[in-house]
């Protein structure tokens, strides 16, 4: 009985994926129809608006330029954001420590999330040069903020007669920090990951349109900025729909990462 | 550990907790060592807080509370809570949880294959079996969480057991299960229980004394004597001389609760 409800569950869940699949495939069929009668209807220029199809057809006359800078960015995203997941969840544990150090530090911590990043990019190539260091370190700072404050809430989250329990069996610092506090947090540091990831993928597409010149190891924003100067509208389509699949991918396997981990390790 | 010397001291004990507004007045009581007493009363009068002040996780503002004749967190004497919630830790296993007071107090002279078998001993005793041990918490039921609890409470060989409502959630036939065990354990290893509930048929079952108090701010107003023989069986609660007990504390716990109302 238990199989045949498994069964009978399984192929519901494949008709779903089928619909989830399907739905959206036929929208972007649609929308490539419409978009390339119109560029066909009105004999809109090419350097406007290119149709689909010579999207497609400069996408896989690029397709190798474009798969190794999106490599390339990928790069960059991954390791801004696993900087930022360490050194947030560092900065939440200062924070979770005593509420002279969060209310003292707080705000600059803010200011992380308010400045924009455009303004900073330029100082930091002057600090940094121009290359891939720069680009980590514009997608590190963009998407640090929101590890700090998800971390810094999962730490403070604490069952007050888990505190007790803890308090009860004369537990260390370090002990509570270590067996309550940082377990208790990746929930939220995992929830705070998700939205990272994808601001670490923007961070280095920006870093990328400052600090990605002048070296032959370019990602897509390089690549964004040298087709939009020379009117390659459709490679720059390409690249910009590179850097979506690309965001996309991040943010999706974030989310599979952040699902497994709850379901074996947590209630949710 | 001679009997009939007084363990747990409370006189005149109060607390506050912003300096204005009393949670407990006046409140005078004492143990013996080995002793099981239940405190009843209505909801709010404190009973909870006077738990946490014997395990000295509170410190009362006037007043005093001993525990064997020192304040109760330097006392050094082997305390266990158990909650009105089992408050597992999700991401450990059964054993996990029932072993993490042992790796809390870090007693390093211990050999890892004694804390072994102390956890393995404290599973069993709730009546849990092996097949349990590797599970998390979220693949055990309402009642195997509060069994988890309660070996957690127990592994380290308390001296003082103090328990918070702990069967509060649990269905009657759950809750008649898990007093009979504790009662049992309480008669093979003699710790010294203090146990808040607000169902006056528990407290009757499993104590030698029921204490009821009154409406916040909270303070004893009766001493209540159970005088059933230990070990107590299922059908000590069938008995006429059970349920006229329970009447008279019932009568009193009313009487506490509408009095300052």
């Amino acid at each position: 009985m238990t199989t045949s409800r498994n069964s009978n569950g399984s192929g519901k869940r494949l008709g779903e994926l089928a619909l989830q699949i399907a739905g959206p495939v036929a929208v972007l069929l649609l929308i490539g129809g419409v978009w390339q009668g119109c560029v066909t209807a009105f004999e809109l220029k090419p350097f406007l608006l290119p149709g689909p199809l010579k999207v497609l057809e400069a996408a896989s006359s690029n397709a190798a330029k474009i798969a190794a800078a999106t490599g390339r960015t990928a790069l960059a995203a991954v390791g801004g954001f696993l900087a930022s997941l360490a050194a947030g969840t560092l900065i939440a544990c200062g924070f979770s420590q005593s509420k002279l150090i969060r209310t003292s530090c707080y705000p600059y911590a803010i200011f992380l999330q308010t400045v924009p990043i455009v303004a900073i990019a330029p100082l930091i190539i002057t600090w940094f040069g121009s290359g891939f260091r720069s680009v980590v370190i514009v997608a590190f700072i963009i998407s640090l903020f929101p590890i700090i404050t998800n971390a810094t809430a999962g730490m403070l989250a604490i069952d007050p007669d888990l505190s007790d329990l803890f308090r009860l069996h004369r537990a260390s610092r370090l002990q509570v920090w270590l067996k309550l506090r940082l377990p208790n947090s990746v929930p939220h540091i995992l929830t705070g990951a998700r939205t990272s990831s994808g601001l670490a993928v923007i961070g280095a597409i920006v870093g990328e349109f400052f600090a990605g010149y002048g070296s032959d190891n370019y990602g897509l924003g390089y690549l964004i900025l040298q087709t939009s100067n020379q009117l390659r509208t459709a490679e720059l389509f390409a690249c910009v729909i590179a850097s979506t699949l690309l965001g996309i991918a991040i943010f999706a396997s974030m989310g599979m990462i952040h699902a497994t981990i709850l379901r074996r390790w947590y209630d949710a | 550990m001679t009997q009939g010397e007084v363990y747990i001291r409370a006189d005149q004990t109060g607390l506050s907790y912003d300096g204005r507004s009393l949670s407990l007045r006046d409140v005078s009581f004492s143990m013996q060592r080995g002793e099981f007493v239940s405190i009843v009363g209505p909801s709010g009068c404190g009973k909870s807080t006077l738990l946490r002040l014997v395990a000295g996780l509170r410190s009362p503002s006037s007043g005093t509370l001993t525990v064997d004749g020192r304040v109760p967190g330097d006392s050094g004497t082997r305390t266990s809570f158990v909650f009105q919630e089992p408050n597992l830790l999700p991401w450990r296993t059964v054993r996990g949880n029932v072993g993490l007071p042992l790796e809390l107090e870090r007693q390093a002279a211990t050999a890892s294959a004694e804390v072994d078998s102390k956890i393995t001993q404290a599973i069993r005793l709730v009546g849990l079996n092996e097949g349990d041990d590797g599970k998390r918490p979220r693949q055990l039921s309402g009642g195997m969480r509060m069994r988890v609890s309660l070996a957690r409470a127990l592994v380290i060989e308390p001296e003082i057991l103090l328990l918070d409502e702990p069967f509060a959630a649990l269905d009657d036939i759950l809750r008649q299960q898990l007093n009979e065990e504790l009662q049992r354990i309480w008669h093979q290893r003699r710790w010294t229980g203090l146990f808040v509930t607000h169902n006056v048929a528990e407290a009757v079952f499993l104590s030698q004394r029921v204490l009821v108090m009154s409406r916040s701010p909270g303070t004893l107003l009766a001493d209540v004597p159970v005088p059933f023989d230990f070990p107590r069986e299922p059908s000590l609660r069938a008995s006429s001389e059970f349920a006229k007990l329970v009447g008279e504390v019932s009568t009193q716990l009313r009487q506490a609760a509408e009095g300052a109302a």
